[in-house]
């Protein structure tokens, strides 16, 4: 018996022979011949929709974190908003878009749920993007991206985002198997987008900046120049921190290993497995902890199948104690953080601002942590040949606290602590504690049917599908803690106001309930496998809509055309498959407030009428004629192989009209409201998805393998309809002026334009800014109403490019990322160059001069302007960026090595992840937290 | 053939399990309070009432602004403000409308007011469905009350944002009477439109409560079953509060016979309608205990002092906004030197220290929003020219029970009611609409002659690109 990840089992009788020859085949083939669905699998030869299969192989190849991030390297279709803010926070989960945003954003945050991200799948039953976040990646068999209509309809109403549908491993028939896995992570801080002043430098810029300003009072002078030289001899004495490195584990090691044990008899088989992570993040004490355990079992009994999986979880994210990136980037080099006692300054002499230092040394507590039981029963009925019924019965319970600690002698607390009133100093010192429940109920039935007559081919699935869940959380705010010994609510001296309540000292808490219930049902035709259409269905009741739409009712149509099975292709050398597919059709989206819908009301607090009776009041206008968001999808695709696989590629193009996008509608305020929520907006993603795959090499005599890859995505999104409400929230975001560009949403335009004014440029002869109005005038005025779109933050083409190498034993894979055409607003210029702040540190490019006297040719407006440099095209850069996410090297021991071991398999592998970044703009990068390099040295070893 | 009806097995028990699933979709998170859930009991109409009457109390309504905040800062009440530009009310006491702080006063005034008609809707549109659901008589107590503060709401929004009544203007757009929970945009009624629904709701309103209501002609004075007592019904929209607004309401329409009608009904025997005048003794605890049809009940503290003291009591207050009616002006308002200084009003509404200020409210729950003197003021307006011997009668009765001397009968009917709201209105925000009924060129105390342009409220932008 030969087993291996990724090729078919094989057993071979031995014969007493010296040598056994095995030659096995590789699984690959036959995961990416079948379409799985979350329900069913489906045939992909006559399958009309578009979808990805990414196999267990593809996502060992990358490693690069979790598995969300190894997806977007796989299709870039699926595109992580890029989080310039946490940079590689362990704890930060990412942005989600499959092809494109569809949704509105919510005005007054209305969605508690990101509108944009896709519905996930896990092993049949719909999760939150956390647990994919969190799930060990070598637990996964598949995961399945799921993007026209005909391949998301069976979810009708959560498909309109695209669904992603990951299966984990179930055992194979065999004997007992021992495999495990470890991976060794070292990672570094990459700050190669911050170049700050050291010590001199920095003290060089104040005084060109004016900080130490003459005066026509001797005394006032004096006592300037006397602070300058204090600095001054500072710098001499040699103190130039490097303030970046201070909050970095220089030697940040993480380690994972996952142990599975699994044997596959005729009728009972079972795997037992257990996962740790303890991801370190970069900055010091930031780490993401998750344990995972599991036991599955299943049994055949006749024609019935049993199974059971029961896992559970625990996780605890640690955020740092050092507080924010961010604060560390702006201290003054030449700042003492310790006193001539070796203790750590709590604020800095001269300056008087709070040391960030001081903070990770007081006993902060800031932590996330959840424990969460999954329970998956399946019971699948084989009626009869071609004919089966699937039930499966989910539970789901996780319980969440969330705690945040401050001690009273934390900066923040500064003005508390030194308070001379007993009251006020009582207030010092902080402990936060949220805790929340989930309960989730699932429950599916799904029926399928085959028939083959003659040439005529006929599957049906159908089933109905319920889900429950409730959620609650409830927040705690106490204070008075006077020192970090006395970490515990119960120290606190009172309850504190939590920020969500609506008034007075009182706690927070919610609870969300959903329900929803769905009929599905798919039908697949083909005839010789040539000519085949796919006809799909769902009725989805949720209580999320308006009780006066209860169902929604979702449809989708497709058809294909296998071209190889034709005559003339039949015997063809050069084109071994070609395959066109077509689809329309409507899927919906929920992710929304459920409240919406309803009429609420809420009771007053701390009023009583007459006779202390209490009152309650309308909270909001409720639209009982919500409706779920429908998009309109169609696609068209194509997929290609010539030479039998050496060359394969895959092409669709899309467009999806998000009709009905929820957004709000501002009332007369004569109704009593001010706005409601109605089906109004409407937005369209249109766009193209390439594939290609080439072998250069393949030598099976000698082992040599190569072969290169890529893909190439683009998206265009374009607002069609935007409601009365939002016209309203442009202008009165134009009325406050700030630095960054905002928001706008005009119709015909990119939801990720960047709105700015035109500019001509510094004028050399008065320093001040020139701008072009829209009727072609010049100016120096900023005015909001000149606005146009300078650029989109939506590239024109994003993707992957890479390679495999395969020689022997030896395996190398390398996968870049690239992205084209956007555009990006440089934020470091404005904030940290021409609106910097001289009393902290700052970019060095600060010294390419601003302008001082006429004359001078500048980028950036007169020194002497101390003005907020409003949003305009003279910072917007191509953003044009290539990077290396991943590249690994592996060598797999030979089986006469392996005997000698006693072992089944060991695989050694190295990875490097995010080594370089070229990008054409300069600009700081991981904000709060950092981004980082990692590599991992990564044993697999089979028993 | 045992195949099939597997399938027809499998089919049938789907169906039935999933046959009553609308029902299962209903929600009711523990966080929120669902309309449909709270609607269940009477409780929950009882609470959703008494949501608009906290409302009604709120600074941006009766609690201040339609009392003695911005509406009797326009009856140029008080006389410090000019000099004090950073006062709230600087612009307010020039009637500059526009102005960013007086806008934001005039805004809040009509989205507050809607919002809580919008709460007296959300009763009225569903409470005829749940009727049995109700004990004893809870449900004309609800529906009876609701459609009064709608009416009231509605006529003193009409009184704030549209030219005062007359046969000129009675067809000139008035303002939106809205009679339901709706999205769907209500526009704007003419002036004589308003009224008549006005008129509609009051009188459905009165049938509704005569049968019960202690603030009616019932003989009882306190419902057992209900353990509701007379002062109680006081601070909710009571029958005689609904016949004292038809009142009002047939006087601004012009209708002075129907208007007398109301009056008599209050008037005639005030052992019986539980309304009678105060007494010298404790006047300024009675002429409100007693005297009052509806008043807001405030008390956050004991007494509404802690609330008013912000603007009144020249210890406390933020200097900025203090309101002050000097030693001088009051003497004038109370006419000290020529037979007033007896006046109960005088003696007990005003502090009479260097800094003068109202202490009005000093020892009350609440503020009146329809009281007795208002009804005898109607009677005397609206039997000026008919009948000038009752008229006088009406103006001597309420001059007794305030300690003054009765007027001579040569003496000028209108000048005297115009005196009496002056003396009789002081923080409770009804002077203004007096002069703007009656058609006042000038406003005494402001210099300068005034039209529709001081009369009438700026209707919010918001609401003007809905409806223009």
């Amino acid at each position: 018996m030969f087993s291996y990840i990724g090729m078919d089992k094989l057993e071979t009788k031995y014969t007493g022979q010296e040598k056994i020859i095995v030659i096995m085949v590789e699984t690959l083939a036959t995961i990416s011949d079948v379409v799985v669905t979350g329900y069913f699998t489906a045939n992909k030869k006559t399958y009309t929709g578009s979808a990805t299969t990414i196999s267990a192989a593809d996502i060992a190849k990358i490693n690069s974190g979790n598995l969300l991030q190894t997806i977007q390297v796989l299709d870039p279709s699926f595109r992580i908003i890029e989080n310039v803010d946490q940079g590689s926070n362990p704890n930060a989960l990412p942005e989600i878009e499959l092809r494109g945003s569809g949704s509105l954003p919510g005005l007054k945050s209305e969605f508690q749920y990101s509108p944009n991200m896709p519905t996930f799948i896990l092993d049949g039953f719909e999760v939150s993007a956390q647990k994919i976040f969190d799930l060990d990646p070598s637990r996964v068999l598949s995961i399945t991206l799921l993007k026209d209509a005909a391949a998301t309809a069976i979810y009708g109403s959560r498909a309109a985002n695209g669904v992603v549908v990951v299966e984990t491993k179930t055992p194979e028939k065999g004997r007992i198997q021992i495999n495990y896995k470890g991976d060794f992570k070292t990672s570094s801080a990459d700050l190669s987008g911050y170049d700050l002043l050291n010590a001199s430098e920095k003290l060089d810029y104040e005084l060109l900046a004016g900080v130490y300003p003459g005066s026509n009072r001797v005394s006032d002078m004096e006592r300037n120049m006397d602070e300058y030289y204090q600095k001054r001899r500072l710098v001499a004495m040699g103190y130039n921190t490097d303030w970046l490195v201070q909050p970095i584990d220089p030697f940040s090691i993480a380690h994972k290993h996952s142990l599975q044990v699994e044997e596959g008899g005729e009728n009972f088989r079972y795997n037992l497995n257990m996962f740790y992570d303890k991801d370190n993040g970069v900055m010091k004490e930031s780490s993401r902890d998750r344990l995972g355990i599991g036991v599955y079992f299943q049994y055949r009994y006749k024609n019935l199948l049993f199974m059971n999986n029961l896992t559970y979880n625990n996780v605890v994210a640690k955020n740092s104690p050092y507080g924010s990136f961010s604060e560390y980037a702006k201290v003054n080099p030449y700042l003492p953080y310790k006193d001539i006692n070796g203790n750590i300054v709590k604020f800095f002499e001269y300056v008087n601002t709070p040391n960030p230092l001081y903070n990770a040394n007081i006993g902060v507590i800031d932590q996330e942590a959840y424990d969460e039981i999954i329970n998956n029963f399946k019971l699948e009925w084989r009626i009869a040949d071609g004919i089966k019924l699937k039930n499966t019965i989910a539970f789901s319970k996780k319980v969440s606290n969330n705690k945040l600690f401050y001690p009273a002698d934390h900066t923040i607390f500064r003005d508390l602590y030194n308070s001379q009133i007993g009251s006020e100093k009582d207030k010092a010192g902080l402990y936060r504690n949220e805790y929340g429940e989930g309960v989730s109920f699932n429950a599916n039935s799904v029926f399928s049917y085959f028939k083959e007559i003659k040439n005529h081919y006929i599957t049906f699935n159908g089933g109905f599908e319920m889900i429950t869940q409730r959620g609650d959380l409830n927040v705690f705010q106490t204070r008075g803690f006077p020192n970090s010994l006395l970490a515990y609510p119960s120290f606190g001296t009172s309850y504190d106001m939590v920020s969500t309540g609506s008034g007075g000292t009182k706690p927070g808490g919610s609870e969300d309930i959903l329900r929803s219930a769905g009929f599905f049902g798919t039908f697949n035709y083909s005839w010789k496998n040539k000519y085949f259409v796919d006809f799909s269905g769902r009725a989805d009741g949720s209580s999320k809509f308006g009780a006066n739409n209860r169902w929604a009712k979702l449809w989708s149509a497709g058809v294909g055309w296998n071209i190889h099975y034709e005559n003339f292709l039949k015997d063809s050398k050069v084109v071994t498959m070609l395959r066109l597919r077509a689809s329309t059709g409507f899927t919906g989206s929920q992710n929304y407030n459920p409240n919406q819908s309803l009429t609420m009301f809420d009771y007053i607090r701390n009023y009583y009428y007459q006779r202390n009776y209490a009152g309650a009041q309308l909270t909001a206008m409720g639209n009982e004629n919500l409706k779920w968001q429908r998009t309109r999808k169609n696609n068209f695709g194509m997929d290609l192989e010539l030479f039998s696989k050496r060359f394969t590629a895959t092409f669709d193009y899309y467009i999806d009209d998000s009709k009905d996008a929820l957004t709000q509608v501002t009332l007369p305020p004569s109704l009593g409201f001010s706005s409601y929520t109605e089906n109004l907006g409407q937005v369209r993603n249109s766009g193209y998805e390439i594939k290609l795959n080439i072998g250069i090499i393949s030598n099976s005599s000698n082992g040599l393998y190569w072969s290169l890859f890529g893909s190439a995505a683009h998206n265009k999104n374009t607002l069609l309809k935007i409601s009365n409400s939002l016209d309203a929230w442009n202008t009165e975001q134009d009325a406050i002026v700030t630095s960054k560009p905002k928001v706008r949403f005009i119709e015909g335009q990119d939801m990720k334009s960047i709105w700015v004014v035109p500019s001509m440029g510094i004028d050399p002869a008065t320093g001040s800014e020139v701008f072009q109005k829209l009727n072609g005038e010049y100016t120096t005025t900023w005015s909001a109403a000149d606005q146009i779109v300078g650029g989109t933050m939506t590239p024109d083409l994003f993707g992957n490019l890479g390679t495999q190498f395969i020689y022997k034993q030896w395996q190398l894979n390398l996968y870049l990322l690239y992205s084209l055409g956007g555009q990006t607003y440089n934020q470091t210029l404005v904030d940290r160059v021409e609106n910097a702040d001289p009393n902290f540190n700052v970019d060095r490019r600060v010294f390419e001069g601003r302008w001082k006297v006429p004359g001078d040719i500048s980028r950036f407006k007169n020194i002497a302007d101390l003005s907020v440099t409003k949003p305009t095209s003279r910072f917007i850069e191509d953003d044009n960026f290539i990077r290396l996410n991943s590249i690994n090297v592996s060598y797999e021991f030979e089986k006469r090595q392996l005997e000698r071991l006693k072992l089944q398999r060991l695989k050694i592998i190295f990875y490097a992840n995010d080594v370089f970044n070229i990008s054409t703009v300069k600009q700081e990068r991981g904000l709060s937290y950092p981004f980082a390099r990692s590599f991992t040295l990564t044993f697999q070893i089979g028993i | 053939m045992k195949t099939y009806n597997k399938i027809l097995f499998v089919t049938l028990s789907t169906v039935l399990l999933l046959s009553s699933c609308n029902g299962w979709l209903d929600i009711s998170p523990k966080s929120s309070l669902k309309k449909e859930d709270l609607f269940k009991t009477e409780g929950g109409y009882l609470n959703v009432l008494n949501g608009v009457y906290i409302g009604m109390v709120n600074d941006r309504l009766y609690g201040q602004e339609l009392t003695y905040g911005f509406m009797d800062v326009l009856a140029q009440y008080y006389n410090n403000i000019p000099s004090t530009p950073l006062h709230k009310y600087a612009n307010a006491s020039k009637y500059k409308y526009e102005e960013a702080a007086t806008k934001g006063i005039i805004t809040n005034i009509w989205n507050s007011m809607y919002n809580n008609i919008a709460n007296c809707n959300v009763i009225l549109d569903n409470i005829d469905a749940d009727k049995e659901i109700f004990t004893d008589n809870n449900y004309n107590r609800v529906k009876g009350e609701a459609l009064a503060l709608r009416a009231f709401m509605h006529f003193d929004l009409l009184r704030m944002f549209a030219p005062a009544y007359n046969t000129a203007t009675k067809n000139l757009s008035g303002i939106p009477y809205v009679d339901k929970f709706t999205n769907i945009r209500i526009p704007f009624s003419s002036i004589d439109a308003v009224c008549i629904r006005i008129k509609q709701d009051l009188i459905a309103a009165r049938d509704l409560l005569k049968e019960f209501d202690l603030m009616g002609p019932v003989d009882e004075t306190v419902d057992a079953s209900l353990s509701y007592t007379v002062a109680d019904r006081k601070a909710w929209f009571n029958y005689y509060a609904a016949t004292a607004l038809l009142a009002r309401l047939n006087l601004y329409m012009g209708d002075k016979v129907a208007a007398l009608g109301y009056v008599d009904e209050i008037t005639t025997d005030h052992a019986k309608t539980k309304i009678s005048w105060s007494q010298q003794t404790q006047f300024y605890y009675y002429f409100y205990s007693r005297e009052r049809i509806f008043g807001v009940f405030i008390v956050l503290d004991p007494y509404m002092k802690s609330k008013v003291t912000d603007y009144f009591d020249i210890a406390t207050a933020n200097n900025n906004n203090i309101l002050k009616v000097s030693i001088q002006r009051t003497m004038e308002l109370y006419e000290t030197s020529s037979g007033g200084a007896s006046d109960w009003r005088y003696l007990d509404w005003m502090s009479k220290t260097d800094d003068n200020y109202i202490t009005k409210f000093n020892t009350l729950s609440g503020i009146p929003v329809l009281k007795l003197a208002e009804i005898y003021l109607i009677g005397a307006e609206c039997t000026m020219v008919s009948d000038p011997v009752k008229s006088l009668s009406y103006l001597n009765t309420i001059r007794t029970n305030r300690g003054l001397p009765a007027l001579q009968s040569n003496a000028n009917l209108s000048d005297e009611i115009h005196k009496e709201y002056v003396k009789e209105f002081l923080g409770e925000g009804q002077l203004f609409y007096f002069y703007k009924r009656n058609s006042y060129g000038n406003i005494p105390y402001w210099g300068t002659p005034v039209d529709n342009k001081e009369y009438v409220f700026p209707v919010p932008d918001k609401e003007m690109e809905f409806n223009n």
